[in-house]
């Protein structure tokens, strides 16, 4: 599959306009009708065409289409991401664009440098808007033809509360008021602030060259050079404080027009730093480590994949840090960047003069393409991204070491999808960090298949059932005490017609992971009540009673109780004759529906196990409130058990004391996987009721069953 | 009794404009803004497709001939003014913004500083022989021929001890025939949920809403003569287009809206 579908569903211009204009519409108010606003959606989509074609990308096209959106008032909250998701979905699809080679990523380039620009036109605007109404409160108070005049305590009030920062200064630059907003933004208080000079209190942190000094643009101010001035950024305050803040300055004329003093208003901008920063990350590259963000690495590997002849090898490795927090947490954030950073530059210098690309994929993740890459040995590859990566990194005097866990796939271009290449990269990787830190490991491709190999065998189950390749068998469950069969255990069993065998729990689990198995539980029911019922005839002895076990997903089945009763009418079995297997953490996991199904079959007469009892007292509560005829042990208690028999383990104390408070309240205790004599004598002593296990009896088919 | 410009108490004009996502508020706007959003989370879609409804009402009036407009309870300049929209239309067009609240109007004459085709009056609605003899009306608009009366989300700001059918009515009877009332008003009609609590903030704030049924609205259209929609929720008057509604009826109908003919 190629990885940038040409046109699968092929798109217009005024298609892509229409639906765009539809969803910006829907963010905020829009001063234009529907048609005016799909004509300038499609100037605008035009153009980004344009840009995207050109090589390079034009991405001075794509900040003018920022400032424009911005003009035309599409700046509600959601009016920018919106407009990105409708155009990374529909530019693609454009018949205009399907010539152009490498256009995921000529896209995702041209569509970060409009969200950035995006972000600073908008950022520019809401600072004017500030200023102008701070500059209109002002002459609200100062005009002298207006007529409702505000008292002056008034205006002392609404101007020492306000959340705006304004000092007034003479024109010399002094401050001659200030509210307490201000004070707090340049980090002292008002009485400092009184009587200080302007440009001692704040300056840029990061001056452009071409711009005035703050100092300067006052004096332009005064001067009558400049009408109103404006800054953004990064204000340094004297306390060395940086604040993200808005101001801007402008000059008060007294009534007959000459200028007296200079106003500063200051707001703090962080929450639009904030969106900023967020649309950044829509950008390609991360800021930290100024390598290619997740994005960006994956329409260059969609790029590379659909590029490639579908023969050619494409590595991807994915590296991971172990235990970075530890470094993060212990000895510092800034620590911790530092190292990310020198990670960053090292794993770009391994692959310089590569056809390969280094990206940060997440906090501590990184991913490397490489492309056409046929020869390399891969085991030296990992060895030397970990010796290259392990080489302390000296932060201060400090030197930090990490170990790193790298995931590696090498597959043909052909027949493989961008995500379907990173995702074998993670297994890998997860793989690899599960042995321990400082492991790598190769796409193991028995692995998936395996794991394929399950998924094709569940899509089978509905077909084998039809055609009657599963079948029951029965266990005897017997005394412990005279070994005496109180009930046959019902155990499924698949013969595929290539003659291999799916167990009872491996078919049951197949079946409860594809949601089969509610489908299959009526059939489960009836199946093993009837051969029951029939093997019964056949033997015309004491019948002993059927137990069936119900999965997690079965027990919790709003229809169970309709289900068995119906297998119970069309067997012709009593209902004193089925016990019913529970898994106790289906009860755990607090569906009410299983309570209520477990109250149900109860009083139906059914003789209901709790299975999977461990060594705690958790599910006692159970006993008292449920009527619980039997509880089965968990079988890896009993294998424990079985490798270290006598008492010192904790576990088997445990039990024996779980087992007797069972016992008290009347509910039989059952053990599952009792396979030699010294085991059913353990059982004995511990004060067990019953077993199942090879010591007792192979599961077999109905008619030889004792 | 005056009100001063208050930058402390939050008031409805930057209010509605912070909905509107204009950055003309302060922080004690956005705050009462977003605490009335989280009991009425639709309130940013209802006030989209109010504004979207000043939008096409404005071109609806250019395009039936009126050249002249009073917009009374202007509010502050935001997205999409009347004078923008009319002006865009017919570069001919003039308009006289009246507002009470001198921040708003302080900003109107901002904005419209050398736009001599568009003024603004710092007034009382209820003041109508100060506002239509005013020296800017008198300058702007002729009075004999019609004119465009624009009544938008502000009736619902006076109470009934004012007789604002009253009100409405003597600014009818100073108006030339063919001249046009345009008006909104939000109602509690379609109770939308989390509506009486929202109302319960305004109630701290210095401009309480009286909210009204639909009878009540329709009755401020007398002696006008309703034109094609009739009296409707906001977003249901002619709409154009996808943004000029939401998908949430009740939002969709916050607001009544018409526009009537003096005959
Ligand atoms: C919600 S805004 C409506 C703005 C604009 N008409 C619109 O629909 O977009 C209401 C405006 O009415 C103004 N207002 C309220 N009561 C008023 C009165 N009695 N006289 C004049 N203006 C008033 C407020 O100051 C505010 O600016």
């Amino acid at each position: 599959m190629s990885a940038d579908p040409p046109a699968q569903s092929g798109l217009t211009v005024a298609g892509l306009a229409h639906v765009w204009a539809a969803a910006a519409s829907q963010t905020t108010y829009l001063p234009v009708s529907g048609d005016e606003l799909e004509q300038l959606l499609t100037r605008l989509i035009n153009r980004l065409v344009t840009a995207v074609a050109a090589a390079p990308t034009d991405e001075q096209a794509a900040i003018e289409v920022a400032a424009e959106l911005v003009a035309r008032d599409l700046t509600g909250s959601s009016s920018i991401s919106r407009s990105l998701e409708v155009l990374e979905d529909g530019l693609p699809r454009l018949a205009e664009l399907q010539h152009v080679g490498q256009r995921g990523a000529a896209i995702s380039r041209v569509l970060s440098t409009l969200a950035g620009g995006y972000a600073e036109v908008l950022r520019q605007r809401t600072l004017d808007e500030q200023a102008e109404v701070t500059q209109a409160l002002l002459q609200a108070k100062l005009g002298t033809e207006r007529e409702l005049w505000i008292s002056e305590a008034r205006f002392r009030q609404v101007f020492s509360e306000s959340a705006v920062g304004i000092a007034i200064s003479d024109l010399g630059g002094t401050v001659v008021t200030a509210n307490r907003a201000f004070a707090r933004i340049v980090g002292r208080t008002v009485d400092d602030v009184v009587g200080t000079a302007l440009p001692k209190l704040l300056y840029s942190a990061d001056q452009p060259a071409d711009e005035p000094t703050l100092g300067e643009a006052y004096h332009k101010l005064a001067s009558g050079e400049l009408t109103q001035f404006r800054r953004q950024g990064q204000l340094t305050a004297a306390s060395d404080e940086v604040a993200w803040i808005f101001l801007a300055g402008f000059l008060l004329h007294d009534p007959e027009g000459v200028p007296t003093h200079h106003v500063i208003t200051t707001e703090d901008i962080t929450e639009l730093h904030l969106l900023q920063q967020e649309l950044g990350r829509q950008g390609l590259h991360d800021r930290l480590t100024g390598l290619p963000n997740e994005y960006y690495f994956m329409s260059r590997l969609k790029d590379a994949l659909e590029a490639a002849d579908p023969s050619a090898m494409i590595t991807v490795s994915r590296v991971n840090l172990d235990s970075f927090s530890v470094i993060n947490d212990g000895i510092g954030v800034t620590a911790g960047d530092f190292l990310l950073c020198s990670i960053a530059a090292r794993l770009q210098e391994l692959f310089a003069g590569e056809r390969a690309m280094v990206a940060r994929i997440a906090s501590d993740d990184f991913a490397i393409l490489i492309e056409d890459d046929t020869q390399r040995d891969l085991s030296q590859l990992a060895a030397t991204i970990n010796t290259r990566l392990s080489e302390p990194v000296y932060f201060g005097n400090q030197g930090i070491a990490v170990s790193v866990g790298i995931g590696l796939v090498r597959r043909r271009a052909g027949g493989i999808s961008a995500g379907e290449l990173i995702r074998a990269a993670n297994t890998t990787l997860h793989r690899a960090k599960r042995v321990g830190p400082g492991q790598w490991d190769l796409y193991d491709m028995e692995y998936d298949i395996r794991q394929r190999e399950r998924c094709q065998l569940a899509a089978e189950i509905p077909g084998a059932w039809e055609n009657g390749e599963i079948d029951v068998h029965y266990q005897p469950l017997c005394r412990l005490d005279d070994g005496g069969i109180v009930a046959l255990a019902a155990v499924l069993r698949w013969e595929r017609a290539d003659g291999s065998v799916v167990g009872h729990s491996d078919f049951l689990e197949l079946a409860e992971q594809t949601g089969l198995v509610v489908s299959l539980g009526q059939w489960i029911l009836e199946k093993t009540c009837s051969v029951h019922v029939q093997a019964l005839n056949h033997r015309r002895e004491k019948p002993p009673l059927l137990r069936v076990d119900l999965t997690a997903q079965l027990s919790q089945d709003p229809d169970l109780v309709g289900v068995v009763r119906a297998a119970l009418v069309a067997t012709g079995l009593g209902a004193q004759q089925l016990w019913l297997g529970v898994p106790l953490t289906a009860l755990t996991r607090g569906h009410g529906d299983v309570v209520d199904n477990v109250r149900t079959l109860a009083e139906l007469g059914i003789k209901i196990v709790l299975i999977g009892a461990q060594a705690d007292h958790g599910y006692l509560a159970y006993l008292e409130d449920l009527p619980v005829g039997a509880v089965e042990i968990a079988p890896d208690i009993v294998a424990r058990i079985a490798g270290r028999p006598g008492n010192d383990l904790l576990v088997a104390r445990a039990i024996r004391q779980v087992i007797s408070l069972v016992r008290s309240t009347g509910v039989t205790v059952i053990v599952p996987g009792v396979d030699t004599p010294e085991q059913a004598q353990w059982w004995r002593d511990a004060g067990a009721d019953a077993a199942l296990g090879t010591h007792f009896g192979f599961p077999a088919p109905p008619f030889d069953s004792h | 009794m005056p009100s001063g410009v208050d930058q402390v108490m939050p008031n409805a004009a930057r209010v509605y404009d912070y909905w509107l996502d204009g950055a003309h508020n302060f922080a004690a706007d956005r705050a009462l803004a977003d605490k009335i959003q989280q009991v009425l989370p639709g309130i940013r879609d209802a006030i989209r497709v109010h504004r979207a409804f000043l939008r096409r009402a404005v071109q609806f009036l250019v395009d039936s001939g009126i050249r002249q407009f009073l917009d009374v309870g202007s509010g502050i300049p935001t997205v999409g003014n009347v004078h923008e929209i009319a002006q865009r239309a017919n570069p001919e067009c003039r308009v006289v913004y009246v507002d009470k609240e001198s921040v708003a109007v302080a900003h109107s004459e901002l904005l419209l500083a050398g736009n001599d085709r568009a003024a603004v009056i710092q007034a009382d609605l209820r003041d109508v022989e100060k506002i239509l003899d005013h020296p800017q009306t008198k300058r702007l608009l002729d009075l004999d021929q019609p004119v465009g009366l624009l009544m938008l989300a502000v009736l619902h700001f006076v109470p009934d001890s004012w007789d604002p059918a009253g009100i409405v009515a003597r600014y009818r009877d100073r108006l030339a025939s063919g001249s046009y009332v345009t008006l909104s008003h939000a109602t509690t009609d379609g109770s939308p949920a989390g509506l009486a609590e929202a109302l319960r903030f305004y109630e701290q704030t210095p401009e309480p809403m009286y909210l009204r049924g639909y009878d009540e609205v329709l009755r401020f259209f007398a002696g006008f003569e309703l034109v094609e929609s009739g009296l409707v929720g906001c977003a249901f008057w002619r709409p154009s287009g996808p943004g000029d509604s939401c998908n949430s009826t009740e939002m969709n109908a916050l607001a009544y809206a018409g526009v009537g003919r003096k005959p």
